[in-house]
């Protein structure tokens, strides 16, 4: 009988937890990953716990409630999978890299004043920039430690953290993001009211303003994010974003409405909105003649659906929510030289684009030196 | 910027819509009627939170913009209302049953495709 299988396969899961928890190293070599060691535990405490519910509950072992015990057994495996994945891997790979990021993003926590708890970092992403929120755990590529261009996008996921968590000390950032999406769904609405009063098929019209209903939820946190960085780092966020369009992304205008993100180009409107809110007006400029150089040597342009999706006016509101809930959450505000790590990134940008072919060579050397200074001699680690 | 960070937020606000419902409906198929009677109002709660056409909540709206897309066969979201109503009144049938049974494998689904999307697999 099925019951029997998963009875049996229950038991498995079980087992595999135990074992994952027997995994985890102990001591940590590196103090920045004990964070990382104790939710790992208390995650796989609760994994087995709900093991454990399945098992020997008399009311989820009813006949009749075989395909709640089944949901429910599936969820908890994908989190056993997925903590496996990420937080034991990383802990068992620790890495001088890893602990180097770790310092990094301790020093940025503390420098933007950031009201959560540090993630730890692992350099074992296989995919771009990453933060898994039930861990505390953001990942980066193997390489990510000996670049600075794409660091400033530890910002943008510090962001998500804001969002995946009911804590009083960012309720201000969550609210702001609301009364947004209150923005874009009155937008949406007058929309709809303008499309039914036009004549001619309106049908796949409003389709298409249905699926933007529902796009723009996460699309809203998504900007969010980069706001959020914008604000906390500066223009080297921007930067960094058309570093990532010009060098991975093929339609900046394209509008993927079962999409999650939104397109680049309205990315790179609500950043340049916020560089003007910042009074960082000459680095927009810059920014944004850079921006149309590329989408015009790669020959882009807004389309109508662009156009009707993203209009300027809906993310320049985007970029002022963003600002006043950055600043009611506490975070410290960007400004021109002052803090360490975001005075260092907007340098690499303001040294790239000064000496382009020399770049590489003063990176290098600039992250050797910052090595040095805050690289730990820990015993142990590759 | 990436997938994960993003994926794995949306992830969160299902799970937890996904897991409230289905603890509910173990509590609702509950032979003790007090317990059952308790679940439903209970649920009929999370399911007035989810169709609050009004609300900002995020979490609350995706939820709602799921189960409007998967629910035609049941009426969509306005099926939810009736079925919100006859939960307060303990008077749960077999349709309004297999509506609840429905929109939990709906957030369960929804759950495993926004999973696999983080992990690149969709």
């Amino acid at each position: 009988m099925i019951t029997d299988y998963f009875n049996a396969t229950i038991n498995q899961a079980r087992e595999r937890a135990r074992v994952l928890k027997a995994k985890i190293p102990n001591p940590v070599i590196a103090p920045e990953l004990v964070g990382l060691q104790g939710i790992c535990e208390s995650r796989l405490d609760d994994i087995i716990a709900s093991l454990d519910y399945l098992i020997n509950d008399p009311q989820i072992n009813r006949p009749e409630l075989l395909r709640e015990r089944i949901r429910f057994f599936r969820r908890i495996l994908e989190d056993l999978s997925m903590i496996e994945g990420t937080g034991i891997t990383a802990l068992n790979r620790i890495h001088a890299d890893d602990v180097f990021l770790d310092k990094i993003v301790f020093q940025i926590h503390q420098e933007i004043r950031f009201p959560l708890r540090p993630p730890a970092v692992t350099c074992i992403s296989q995919s771009y920039f990453g933060i898994w929120p039930s861990l505390g755990l953001m990942s980066v590529p193997l390489a990510e430690s000996d670049f600075l261009l794409h660091l400033p996008d530890i910002y943008h996921e510090l962001g998500h953290l804001l969002f995946s968590t009911e804590n009083p000390k960012v309720e201000a950032f969550q609210r702001q993001r609301a009364k947004f999406i209150g923005a874009v769904r009155e937008y949406l609405r007058e929309e709809v009211a303008l499309t039914k009063r036009s004549t001619g098929p309106t049908e796949y019209q409003l389709l298409i303003l249905k699926g933007l209903d529902r796009s723009w939820i996460p699309w809203s946190e998504e900007l969010f994010c980069d706001l959020f960085a914008l604000y906390t780092v500066g223009p080297a966020y921007a930067w960094a974003h058309l570093h990532l369009t010009a060098s991975h992304t093929s339609a900046p205008f394209n509008v993927r409405l079962e999409g999650e993100h939104p397109p680049d180009e309205a990315r790179m409107r609500v950043l340049l909105a916020g560089l003007s809110i910042l009074n960082r007006d000459a680095d927009a400029q810059a920014i944004a003649r850079r921006w149309d150089e590329l989408l015009r040597i790669t020959g882009h342009s807004a389309t109508p659906l662009y156009r009707r999706s993203c209009p300027d006016a809906l993310l320049e509101q985007a970029a002022v929510y963003a600002h006043e809930g950055t600043k009611q959450i506490g975070c410290a505000i960007a400004s021109k030289g002052g803090r360490t790590i975001s005075g260092l990134l907007n340098n690499a940008w303001e040294s790239f684009w000064k000496d382009p072919s020399n770049y590489a060579e003063w990176e290098k050397n600039t992250i050797a030196t910052i090595r040095q200074a805050i690289q730990p001699k820990l015993p142990n680690i590759p | 910027m990436s997938d994960v960070g993003l994926y794995g937020s949306m992830y969160g606000q299902l799970r937890n819509y996904a897991d409230r419902i289905d603890r509910l409906i173990v509590e609702l198929k509950n032979p003790d009627a007090g317990v059952a009677a308790a679940a439903g109002k209970n649920l009929a709660a999370v399911l007035r939170d989810i169709l609050d056409v009004n609300t900002l909540n995020p979490k609350a709206l995706l939820v709602q913009k799921v189960l409007e897309r998967e629910l035609s066969e049941f009426n969509g979201v306005r099926s939810v209302e009736a079925i919100a109503s006859a939960l307060e009144q303990s008077q749960v049938g077999e349709y309004e049953m297999a509506a609840i049974e429905k929109m939990a494998m709906i957030l369960d689904e929804e759950c495993a495709d926004t999973l696999a999307r983080m992990r690149g697999r969709a």
